[in-house]
This record gives structure tokens, sequence and C-alpha cells, in this order.
């Protein structure tokens, strides 16, 4: 779960309605209270408060607190009252659609994994890499053949480590061979 | 964080909030079969020291817990005997069980990824080895011995923490390998007995090396001072 909702509200209607709506929606933890004081601060990745609009003093105080968390709040309004600037605002009115969608847009639950497989690609470069130490390159031969410093060999290695989950150079090596990077013919494992 | 658990609790809620402590609960001769007994109790009827049994069992649920109290008063000699029978159980089971299960697993697919894992974990399983036997021939003795206040000047835990290597990292380098990029050409049930196998063992390890690091080794580091080593 990375991400926790929490709704603030002193009507008992408003409140369990709202969680009954945001249930559906999938990988998040909804929490309810009544007021601010029993809110929950052992915070996830991403964190969504929705209050009533005249708690909103209680939510600024929050986010002033835990300003290093990611942390939206959607005001709720009732009906006729005056909609706050610089803060999502929905109001009873609001229907069960619009306030998933809002739901979802705050906390980018709908945002592509796409971008992500990128990320966690190798590039070029650390492909050079990788097949060096597969083929048992020390660090010092890896800076030599590549005309790079020892330092940016280690951020490398460190880099394709973190991508990939593989620590040992064996285990790096068997990945080279499995993705195709290297042909077994051209090393010899420990 | 998982609960903290106390003397007051009864045995089985502990074995029914984390079952991968059964190995560990029985490596204190303890066996299922409570009843309504607190651990406590079940300590007691058994001859193990309650308060050295929550500090391993609550170090095996949370990471990041640390036996505050009386950390350096319990006995070095108590902490290694309890890492000997870890030994023993991973020589005895984990390990041949893992043995017999990856070759259910080689043997259910073909290719070139099969033989690959297979000598990668052949790999792992040398230095295993190797890694436990100087504990067992080297440090263990060591710590016998200056716990009997006869060091043997050889040896030191500084040497220890130097050699000492993580031996639960290649067995995560070796589960990321197959569930990420292996191609599946084996059968699943076999491959998935074995993930869940190298999944215990790597829990385990973790376990070990922090009571290694974080318990005995400071213990042992004390007990050099007292006697001015």
């Amino acid at each position: 779960m990375n991400a926790l909702v929490q709704i603030v509200h002193p009507s008992d209607v408003i409140r369990l309605g709202l969680q009954a709506v945001l249930n559906n929606l999938p990988g998040l933890q909804v929490l309810v209270h009544r007021d601010f004081g029993t809110v929950c601060t052992n915070f996830c990745r991403k964190n969504l408060i929705l209050f009533d609009l005249s708690l909103i003093q209680d939510f600024d105080e929050l986010k002033r607190t835990f300003c290093r968390t990611k942390l939206d709040g959607v005001a709720i309004a009732i009906d006729g009252q005056k909609m706050t600037h610089g803060i999502a605002n929905i109001s009873i009115n609001t229907s069960e659609q619009k306030v998933k969608e809002l739901v979802a847009e705050l906390l980018e639950l709908n945002s592509k994994s796409k971008p992500k497989l990128d990320q966690n690609s190798l590039t070029d470069r650390e492909i050079d890499i990788l097949k060096c130490v597969a083929k048992g390159l020390s660090n010092k031969e890896i800076a030599d053949f590549l005309h790079i410093s020892i330092h940016t060999v280690i951020t490398h290695r460190k880099n394709i480590t973190s991508k990939l989950g593989i620590k040992s150079a064996s285990g790096l090596t068997i990945y080279a061979i499995l993705e195709g990077f290297l042909n077994p013919a051209d090393i010899t494992l420990g | 964080m998982s609960r903290v658990f106390d003397g007051s609790s009864t045995m089985a809620s502990l074995v029914f909030s984390e079952y991968n402590l059964l190995p560990v609960i029985n490596r204190f001769g303890i066996r299922l079969g409570f009843k309504d007994k607190t651990i406590e109790q079940v300590c007691e009827e058994n001859g193990v020291e309650t308060s050295f049994f929550l500090a391993i069992v609550n170090t095996y649920m949370n990471p990041n817990y640390l036996p505050h109290s009386g950390l350096i008063g319990f006995s070095p000699g108590l902490i290694v005997d309890y890492l000997h029978k870890t030994h023993d159980y991973y020589l005895n089971y984990s390990i041949p069980r893992i043995d017999y299960l990856l070759d259910g697993l080689v043997n259910s697919g073909q290719g070139e990824g099969m033989a690959l894992i297979r000598k990668f974990y052949r790999e792992y399983r040398h230095e295993f080895f190797a890694h436990i036997s100087d504990e067992e021939e080297n440090f263990f003795p060591y710590v016998r011995s200056i716990v009997s206040g006869k060091p043997n000047a050889t040896y030191a835990a500084r040497t220890f923490e130097q050699t000492h290597t993580n031996l639960d990292e290649k067995l995560s380098d070796l589960r990321n390998l197959i569930i990420k990029y292996l191609q599946p050409t084996y059968d699943d049930n076999r491959c998935n007995e074995f993930l869940i196998a190298l999944h215990n063992l790597e829990d385990d390890l973790k376990d070990h090396a922090r009571i290694e690091d974080l318990i005995l080794a400071p213990i042992v580091e004390q007990v050099e001072k007292d006697l001015g080593l």
C-alpha cells in the first residue's frame, strides 16, 4: 500500500459516505476521523486528507509539521460555503465519479508505469561497465579500459545494482548472459 | 514494525504471528503442544533463559529491535551456542533441502539459463560452507576462550568484522535473477517451492547476521576491553 487517504469530518454521514466511495479504489488505505486529533501521521509514500472546510487551519498546521511528506488536501464544503483557493475542493453535491477522479488525480493513481520501466533499463555506458564486470575486470581495470575515473566506475556500478537488484559480480555476469549482452564463451564463471 | 512480545504472551500467539519462528523456537529445544502456557512458563520448563529467548525472537520479527535493557547481560557463550545451533540447522536442513529443490527445478527446465543458475548456486554454497567453518573453527572458539578468561590471542573480534561478509547478499541476487530475468522454461510449482525455501533461508540469515553484528560483536568488544585486550 503506497497511498494513505484520511477523511476528517464531524458528520458521520459524510465521513462514512466518502469512505464507501473511496474503498472501491484499488491500492488505497482509507482511515476516517471526526477531527484532526486522531489523524495517523505514520505516512505512506503518497498521502491525501479530505477534511471539512472549517478544519482548514488544522490541515495547514499538519502540512507545516510534516513539510517533507507528500501530503495533499481536499476541502469538503457544505452547499453554499465559499470554496478556498489554493487547495482542491469538493462539495456535498459532487458526484461519486468526480470524487474518485479527483482522488485518483491527486494521488497519481493512473500514471502509467512505463516511465518507471525505462528508468530501470541500463544506459549504454552502464552496459559497457556491466560487460567488463562480467569478464572479471576490477574497477581499476575497467577505469583504464574505458578511460574514465575509478570514481565514475563505482558510481555506474552502484546505479546498475540499484536498477537490477543484483549486487555480486557473478550475479551480474549471469544477468549479462541471460539478457544477451555477453556470449557465455567469453567468460569463465567463478 | 510487528508487535514486540514479552514473557506474559502465550507461546502459541507467538507462533501464530510468525510461522518462520518455528525453527528458531526449536533451536532452544522447545517443541509444540504448548496449550495456553506463556512464553515465560514454556521457557522455564525447558531450562531456557526467558530474556534471551525474547531478545532472539523479537530481533527476528523486528529488524530494528534491540534488547536495550541488559544487552551486555547476556553471556556471549549463550549467544554462540544459539548461533552454533542455527549453523546446524542450515547444514543439516536448509541447504540439503534447497539442494534438492534446486535439482528438481533445474531438471524440470531447459536451456543455458538453468545451468547458469545451478552454477551460481554452487558457487554460493561453497562460500556459505567456508563462512560457516570459519566461524565454527575460529570465531566461536575465540569467543569461548575470552569468556573463560584465557583469550586466544591470535584472533580478535576486529578480525571477525573485517572478514565477515554478508551471506544473504548472493541469495537475494539469485532470487532476483530467477524472478526477473530467467526464461520460465521450468515447472512453476517446483520453482515456487525453491523460491519459498530460498526466501526463508534469506530471512533466517539476515537475522543471524543481525545477532552477530548487533548483539554478539558489541558484547565481545566489551569483554575484550574488560580483559585489557
